[in-house]
């Protein structure tokens, strides 16, 4: 019951702030409402005790990856996008194709081949994901792709690094 | 416990706790301003009351009825907010310490004398306090002053390359203890001293000891105090971020800084120094109640916090990132290594 409405609550902020990040004139309050959406999902991974991705979550996109976008965004030091004036067959044009995705997708979602795309309440056991079950996961079953996305990371901040250099080397 | 128990044993812990907080957040100041004070031959605030022990209040006051102002400049809605964020998240913070051990008031079992005892508490810390610095960096940015934007910058920089030394720092802890969860993170240190995680006795001391020191370190850093007080460093940027700042504001500003420290510390208590356990396993010393113990502690660390404010001269902010990022961070990497072998050396 509280999860019902909690969930709505959630799932509202989700929605609204999304529309928030497309929507807004300034790039800072973009860049906020996708922390605001953020923080929203981080909720609803918490309505599904999913607590170590929620916090995971709210620490690494919210706290590392958007305070770098906010950084970006004040030092470029923009102002208030001018509103794209578009012609009245860009705008009918656009939104033939919005409402025909809309059309689209209900369509998929009705088809029986893909009923298994639709939401449904699978079993979950008490303890699923505690940080206990989800090392356990990572460390055995899935100790592969979990090693590889690492290395994957790993090349990426050094060819950052390595990028970085170069630049620096140039000037001098 | 159903819903409605869990709601009102929670609204009696915050209606508890929450007024002893901002109590101790005042005595703050006035303990911080005295010893300042007398660590440079000074008396401190002596006029309002015996030992001006009611300079907090005139001070509250004085803040209370001055004029609020929003410069021309400002960005009205994100300056409003940004106080607000800070405030948020350090109160949101508190409410994972865990004070003291299970409590019964009036027949009422009301658990541990902690708002929350979240099996990811760990977690939700470091994910609040990473919410924190939108509250400073949007202060800065919404002020549109250049000093404050600076001070902004650094600020954001700064905490974000000590958080990571933070996570890392106490690792070493969670891999001892097994659990994320705080009250489990108390209980493994029971029966004396020499079990506190910062004597860390299955790996001989060195993990213990240098995870504490890199949370403190880092600690420091995340709170903004000196010798890491480059935000505000007031020889350069007036005030850093809270510059255009009054009133009530800037008052939130202040309350958020100090209860920061309250986290830190009592984190710092709970991790390494055993939280509310008594130090000695001597049945006279297990009787004192355990908030007792855990408030000492926290005085002590809070304390420690003043003495090197009090001694210790600004880091230039070169000289803050590489100590960051080439010392602090290897370093808390290195030390994981080392208390993940002795582990399993240990068995």
């Amino acid at each position: 019951m509280i999860g019902d409405l909690l969930f709505i609550v959630f799932a509202a902020l989700t929605f609204f702030f999304g529309l928030g990040v497309i929507v807004a004139r300034n790039p800072m309050y973009s860049a906020l409402s996708l922390v605001a959406v953020l923080i929203s999902m981080a909720g609803l991974f918490l309505l599904l005790h999913a607590e170590f991705l929620a916090w995971i979550l709210v620490i690494v996109y919210t706290g590392a990856v958007m305070v770098l976008m906010i950084f970006v965004i004040s030092l470029l030091n923009l102002q208030k996008e001018e509103p794209i004036q578009f012609t009245a067959i860009r705008k009918w044009g656009v939104a033939m194709i919005g409402l025909f995705g809309i059309l689209f997708s209900i369509y998929v979602f009705q088809d029986p081949l893909v009923s298994y795309l639709r939401p449904q309440a699978l079993p979950v056991p008490p303890e699923w994901g505690a940080v206990e079950m989800l090392a356990v996961d990572l460390f055995t079953r899935y100790l592969l792709p979990f090693e590889l996305a690492s290395v994957l990371l790993t090349a990426a901040v050094i060819g950052a690094v390595v990028i970085a250099r170069k630049d620096a080397s140039a000037k001098e | 416990m159903n819903v409605l128990q869990i709601l009102l044993y929670s609204t009696i812990k915050i209606a508890v706790l929450f007024p002893v907080i901002l109590l101790v957040v005042a005595y703050m100041v006035w303990l911080e301003r005295k010893l300042l004070g007398h660590f440079q031959q000074r008396l401190g605030p002596y006029r309002v009351g015996p030992f001006g022990l009611l300079q907090p209040i005139a001070d509250g006051i004085k803040l209370f009825l001055k004029e609020d102002i929003i410069p021309n400049n400002a960005d009205r809605v994100l300056f409003i907010a940004a106080p607000l964020i800070t405030i948020c998240t350090a109160i949101m913070a508190i409410a994972i310490i865990p004070f003291g051990p299970p409590v019964t008031i009036a027949g009422m079992e009301l658990g541990n004398l902690q708002i929350a005892d979240l099996n990811v508490g760990l977690l939700y810390l470091f994910g609040i306090t990473s919410l924190g610095v939108y509250g400073i960096f949007l202060a800065g940015w919404s002020s549109g002053n250049k000093y404050s934007l600076l001070g902004a910058l650094r600020s954001s920089s700064q905490i974000f390359s000590y958080e990571l030394t933070l996570g890392l720092s106490v690792v070493t802890v969670l891999m001892a203890a097994g659990t994320f969860q705080l009250s489990g993170i108390i209980a493994s240190q029971d029966h004396g001293f020499w079990n506190w995680w910062i004597f860390s006795p299955q790996w001989g001391v060195i993990p213990g000891l240098i995870g504490f020191f890199l949370y403190m370190v880092s600690a420091f850093a995340e709170t903004n105090r000196v010798p890491f007080d480059l935000p505000e460093a007031e020889t350069e940027l007036v005030a850093g971020y809270h510059t255009e700042y009054s009133s009530m504001k800037f008052a939130m500003f202040f309350m958020a800084e100090y209860m920061n420290m309250i986290v830190v510390a009592s984190i710092a208590t709970t991790l390494f120094l055993g939280g509310w356990l008594a130090p000695l396993p001597l049945p006279l010393l297990e009787k004192v109640p355990g908030v007792i113990w855990f408030s000492a502690k926290v005085f002590v660390i809070l304390v420690f916090f003043i003495w090197v404010r009090a001694t210790l001269p600004r880091f230039r902010y070169d000289q803050l990132m590489s100590f960051g990022w080439k010392f602090l961070l290897p370093l808390a990497l290195a030390n994981i290594m080392i208390a993940a072998i002795g582990l399993i050396l240990a068995g």
